[in-house]
């Protein structure tokens, strides 16, 4: 999951954060955390038109996966239009952020679907909160790999977006490797 | 806010997870192209919304209480999502 710790002889190296598209080997895209740091306390922030780029990057050895030789990789930040195909070589996505909704219906999600695509937020209907989550998970407390939420409606209805806590400094907390929609500062639930 | 996953959906192209949030804890201060970053125990500034539905003829409606992050760009189509959902569940379109 986009977020997800990565260690090396117990240190942290960064987050998982980009995805082969139907690739079958366990490779990920990972965001070094001395970046995920640095960034955050800058607060720093890009509009979607600067973040909406793909470059193909040579590779300085061919790879072989699955069979196949590859060159070079195209990484992308694009959330919108269309997604490669098998045979467009291999690419880098970054790992699109689930909107878990709850209670609230098809229609009303209709009316976000045209303002939530650009930032690559996709709404699904997840489980009723708390409903249908065995009680010992309930009161978990946040911890590196386990679930960081971000609440965009919270009440008697939800819309949360879901990824993973990386780190835990004290009372500082970082995770999921992207952005939700790369504000720079802001004020969410979390 | 911690949160539980349910399921994994594998899918061919990028697999995704489906999940619910918990608790609150604290507050994601920085939204940056690298991560998400906050800290624990503060409390978010959110948009208190109330919503009052009652049918035509009903004796009595029903209130909605809900929060919505304070982020102009989706703020109104968050309320308005709200609005459309609670018309759903209480109004013509729930009979």
């Amino acid at each position: 999951m986009s977020g997800s710790p990565v260690y090396i002889e117990g240190k942290l190296l960064g987050a998982v954060a980009y995805a082969w598209p139907f690739g079958k080997e366990p490779i990920a895209g990972i965001t070094p955390f001395v970046q995920m740091r640095q960034y955050a306390e800058a607060y720093e922030k890009r509009e979607i038109a600067e973040k909406e780029t793909t470059k193909r990057i040579g590779l300085a050895e061919p790879w072989r996966i699955d069979g196949r030789s590859f060159d070079s990789v195209t990484v992308t930040d694009r959330f919108t239009g269309p997604e490669p195909k098998l045979e467009d070589g291999l690419w880098m996505m970054p790992l699109r952020t689930p909107l878990a909704v709850s209670g609230l219906s098809e229609r009303s999600l209709a009316v976000l679907k045209d303002t939530l695509a650009p930032y690559g937020l996709v709404p699904m209907q997840g489980g009723g909160v708390g409903g249908d989550v065995p009680d010992a998970e309930k009161n978990v407390a946040l911890q590196p790999g386990g679930v960081l939420s971000i609440g965009l409606i919270t009440g008697d209805f939800d819309m949360s977006g879901l990824g993973t806590t990386t780190h835990i400094d004290g009372k500082r907390v970082y995770g999921w490797g992207h952005p939700m929609m790369g504000l720079g500062a802001c004020d969410f639930p979390s | 806010m911690t949160g539980y996953v349910h399921t994994i959906m594998p899918l061919q192209s990028v697999s995704f997870k489906m999940g619910s949030p918990l608790k609150t804890v604290g507050v994601i201060n920085a939204d940056v192209s690298t991560c998400i970053a906050g800290w624990l125990d503060r409390k978010p500034d959110m948009l208190p919304v109330s919503i009052h539905v009652k049918r035509e003829g009903a004796a009595k409606g029903r209130t909605f209480n809900v929060e919505v992050i304070r982020f102009k760009d989706l703020m109104g189509g968050l309320v308005q999502s709200a609005l459309v959902n609670c018309i759903d569940m209480e109004g013509e379109w729930a009979r």
